[in-house]
């Protein structure tokens, strides 16, 4: 009994920070329509800020938390909002999201630059130790005090939400701006208010928890997967439910922590917990209405010919060829991991760039196919490959069918919570990737012909990117490709002409995974050996940042975003000093040119064309010529 | 039999009743008008029928099948087709391509066999945009693109075709050969319903005119019948007492 109990307190302790972390990301995504990736980082920041002024200056802690949350944090949100979130205003859900995981993964950096990941850090709760007995049990201070800030912001929402104009007028923002134009109020500010709010409740989560897990940057930023699979339960908008499935969430980790032995096979169910309560969450929400989209301007790429794409991949092979022959071993290696990495990018293309779908888990897909490699493809045995292609399809399709019914945004918030359970319980399971951590990833050896050698591997790698790109635009200029597009450009007309979204999306998403795995059993051959550590989430975000930067809807722009990443990673490897460096040129560069589909890609191509001028420039769009007397003259002889 | 029939349909967005049991049916071979003053409902009514909203309370029959609970995809499976009011081209695609997909969606769920291609062919010359069938919709007029969206659904074989706005946006001659096209349709047995601003294209048009008033039925009958009507003369026409 005493036990339950004071499990049951441990519950409401968690359960309070996470839902003051979920309603923060509920009021901002309700009232700006942009879902907030980056939720967990603006905690994580706002934590080591509050760690910096209290610790490293011995603030008191008070004044110190008086600046960081009512100051520091809503000035940060409402900038944020100002700087970038009001930009997306129209744009698709898959730039909302590319955009906010760039400043996650930019706010991953700074806090790496700012404070040193390799030193320790300890933030004390408040006033600990001590605390009040209960029933035979201490409850700190610092968790009274946790529960206490829960219930204060309950509080302060409902009186903002139902009894403040500006509160009815952010229930009322995202339901119909204009309509909230024409009645006076300024859907600017009330959406930069949420933001501010938003960023302040991220703050006092951070703050009440780093005492608890850790000061570490990755951990916190990662509150943000509890935070949406408790906002699942209120379905992003409801704030009492948002309430409810915090506590549930906080309630069921305290149970499982204190009742199951996590030893074992089940050493990373905590960390996975969220992941599968968001699985649940999302089978019992209702289908989504469909929402009708304005017609797609973007300019697209022009639809590449074979004949140009293999002139192309012919050039890359006879570079490849060249310049591997001048380089030492380990620079090749160092070079060919561009090549990888833009295969792995590749996979991207069809999912992101052509149906407009996000995935935060490709490296994870990689990771399968990786291990599938290691443990079927013994001496580059072609049957590696595919067990790499049919494993990480398969488990594409277990991840993308919970949320198939629903809205892209929930398909990605899932494959990040996926990325997260693997991470966690599969790639760190000693049955996975050894007890080492790490297994011999063999390389490809093909009829015979063995790629053992650096030189003929980077080779093997330029041909594969070669096929990859030949199957990306053999899907572009084919039916799928085009019926991916149309899925893009407006979903209800594709299901008003008789298309099933759900298994068009299925379908590309598990292309798009058996492609990743494909692409990481010849990344981790690339090595020789890999382990879980070599694909965790977080190394799934700057791919698929890169992959934009890059050119989401051209192959061209996977090989500019994998030799950019393999640039980046020679510069940290030669001053490991950088290494927070890297994630934010990445998280700059992605907030910078997410905007545009076509990425650097698009830049360096019409560089290129100016100094070719004898290519045909691409015919202007013409203005609608005038056809109606033609038109008319049909209708008359037919009527 | 009508082919469609709607029966006490009514909608709730929160506390707003924007369709308040409203009976409608529609005739093969018939073009229908469904008209009314702006916010009437003329677009939650089809967009009850094409399923992208479940209503709160009656159903629609389909050839006397009871369609309540069925997906978009499957309505459109059964041979009901619309266009949007406001747009849903697929930017990214030429005309041809647009109306190219749609015959390839069709392939993939009818049983008939057919030639996409060939369909497409066809469908841009039937109306009208042969010329322009290359051309990326998205630097297209409003105009051509309602004649693509009609183009699209056209594709799919439909036996009934809801036109939202059919003639807003089109020039003069556009509007008088989207008249002819709809006339032509309806001779080959397609039933259509309207939604239309431009009376006098509705009444030239349609046997059968539906008019609704903030989400109710204020009048049903012929043209003559419902411009007689004097309620629909307070709600409506009365604005616009020119075209009447
Ligand atoms: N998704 C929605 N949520 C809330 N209210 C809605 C929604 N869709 C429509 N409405 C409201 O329902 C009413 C009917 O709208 P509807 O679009 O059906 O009118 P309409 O007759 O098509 O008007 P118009 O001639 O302007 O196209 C309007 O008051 C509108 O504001
Ligand atoms: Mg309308």
């Amino acid at each position: 009994m005493g036990e339950f109990l004071s499990f049951t307190i441990a519950g409401i302790v968690t359960g309070s920070v996470y839902s003051v972390a979920a309603t923060g990301l509920v009021v901002t995504y309700t009232t700006s329509g942009i879902f907030n990736i980056a939720h967990g980082g603006i905690g994580m920041l706002m934590a080591f800020l509050y760690w910096q002024l209290r610790v490293g200056w011995h603030w008191p802690a008070p004044l110190a938390m008086i600046l960081v949350v009512f100051v520091l944090a809503p000035l940060f949100g409402a900038g944020l909002e100002r700087g970038v979130i009001r930009g997306l205003r129209g744009a698709s859900v898959a730039t909302s999201l590319v955009i906010t995981v760039a400043i996650m993964v930019f706010l991953v950096g700074v806090a790496n630059i700012l404070w040193d990941p390799t030193v320790a850090r300890e933030l004390p709760g408040f006033f600990e130790p001590s605390g009040v007995q209960l029933g035979g049990i201490l409850v700190t201070w610092h968790e009274i005090i946790t529960v206490l800030a829960g219930g204060v912001v309950a509080a302060f929402l409902y009186a903002l939400l139902s009894r403040t104009r500006v509160g009815i007028a952010m229930r009322a923002v995202v339901d119909d701006r204009n309509l909230l134009a024409m009645n006076g109020a300024q859907p600017n500010r009330v959406s930069m208010l949420s933001w501010a709010i938003g960023a302040s409740l991220a703050s006092i989560a951070g703050i009440l928890l780093a005492p608890v897990l850790q000061m570490n940057v990755l951990i916190l930023t990662l509150l943000v997967v509890n935070a949406y699979a408790a906002a699942m339960v209120g379905r992003l908008s409801s704030l009492p439910m948002t309430f409810v499935g915090g506590f549930t969430l906080g309630l069921i980790e305290a149970y499982v922590i204190g009742y199951i032995n996590l030893s074992g096979p089940l050493l990373g169910l905590r960390e996975a917990l969220p992941t599968l309560f968001l699985f649940v969450a999302l089978l019992t929400l209702p289908e989504a209405r469909l929402r009708t989209a304005r017609l797609a301007g973007a300019v697209g790429p022009r639809l590449p010919t074979y004949r140009k794409a293999f002139a192309g991949f012919g050039v890359l092979i006879a570079v490849t060829v060249i310049v591997s022959g001048m380089l030492q071993p380990a620079d090749i290696s160092r070079t060919a991991l561009g090549l990888a990495y833009g295969l792995i990018m590749l996979s991207l293309i069809p999912l992101v760039g052509f149906a407009g779908q996000v995935s935060l888990c490709q490296m994870t897909f990689a990771g399968l196919g990786a291990f599938a490699m290691a443990r079927m493809g013994a001496d580059g045995n072609l049957i590696g490959i595919v067990a790499a292609l049919v494993l990480a399809g398969a488990v594409g399709a277990i991840v993308a069918l919970p949320s198939l019914r629903l809205q892209g945004l929930y398909l990605a918030l899932s494959t990040m919570a996926f990325a997260v359970l693997m991470d966690k319980m599969v790639f760190s399971n000693e049955h996975v990737f050894g007890n080492l951590g790490a297994l011999n990833i063999p390389r490809l050896d093909l009829l015979g012909v063995s790629f053992d050698g650096e030189r003929a591997y980077m080779i093997l790698l330029s041909i594969m990117f070669g096929v990859f790109g030949t199957i990306v635009i053999a899907i572009r200029r084919g039916r799928f490709g085009r019926r991916l597009a149309a899925m893009r450009d407006s979903q209800v007309a594709c299901a008003t002409l008789g298309l099933s979204l759900a298994r068009t999306k299925l379908t590309v998403f598990m292309i798009s995974a058996a492609m990743a795995g494909v692409a990481g059993a010849l990344y981790g051959g690339l090595a020789g050996s890999a382990g879980g550590v070599d694909f965790l989430m977080f190394q799934s975000l700057p791919v698929i940042l890169l992959a934009v930067v890059g050119g989401i809807t051209t192959v061209f722009g996977s090989l500019i975003g994998g030799v950019l990443y393999a640039l980046l990673l020679y510069m940290q490897s030669k001053f490991p000093a950088l290494n927070g460096l890297v994630f934010m040129i990445v998280g700059a560069g992605a907030l910078s040119l997410g905007r545009n589909p076509n990425g650097l890609s698009f830049f360096i191509t019409q560089q290129v064309r100016r100094v070719l001028p004898k290519e045909p420039a691409n015919p202007p769009a013409a203005a609608p010529p005038p056809i109606m007397e033609e038109v008319s003259g049909i209708a008359a002889t037919a009527g | 039999m009508p082919l469609l029939q709607a029966e006490a349909v009514g909608v709730s967005f929160g506390g707003l009743r924007a369709l308040h049991d409203v009976e409608l049916a529609v005739e093969p071979g018939t073009v229908t008008g469904l008209i009314g003053p702006n916010g009437a409902g003329k677009t939650t009514m089809f967009n009850v029928i094409s399923g992208l909203i479940d209503p709160t309370n009656g159903r629609v029959r389909f050839e006397d099948r009871d369609m309540t609970g069925l997906e978009p995809h499957e309505r459109a499976r059964l041979g009901i087709a619309r266009t949007f009011q406001r747009l849903e081209v697929f930017g990214s695609l030429t005309a041809r391509e647009n109306i190219l997909v749609a015959a390839e969606i069709r392939q993939g769920w009818s049983k008939e066999k057919i030639d996409p291609r060939a369909i497409a062919g066809e469908i841009l010359e039937t109306v009208g945009i042969g010329h322009v069938a290359d051309q990326r919709a998205d630097t297209m007029s409003t105009g051509l693109l309602r004649l693509v969206e009609l183009g699209r659904a056209l594709a799919t074989a439909p036996r009934l075709m809801l036109l939202d706005e059919a003639s807003s946006g089109l020039t003069e001659s556009e509007t008088d050969f989207m008249a002819e096209l709809l006339k032509r349709l309806a001779a080959q047995g397609l039933a259509v319903l309207l939604v239309e601003h431009d009376i006098e294209f509705v009444m030239g048009l349609c046997s059968d005119i539906y008019v609704l008033d903030f989400g109710r039925l204020i009048a049903h009958g012929s043209p003559a019948e419902v411009q007689a009507n004097k309620e629909v003369q307070v709600a409506y026409l009365g604005q616009d007492g020119d075209a009447a």
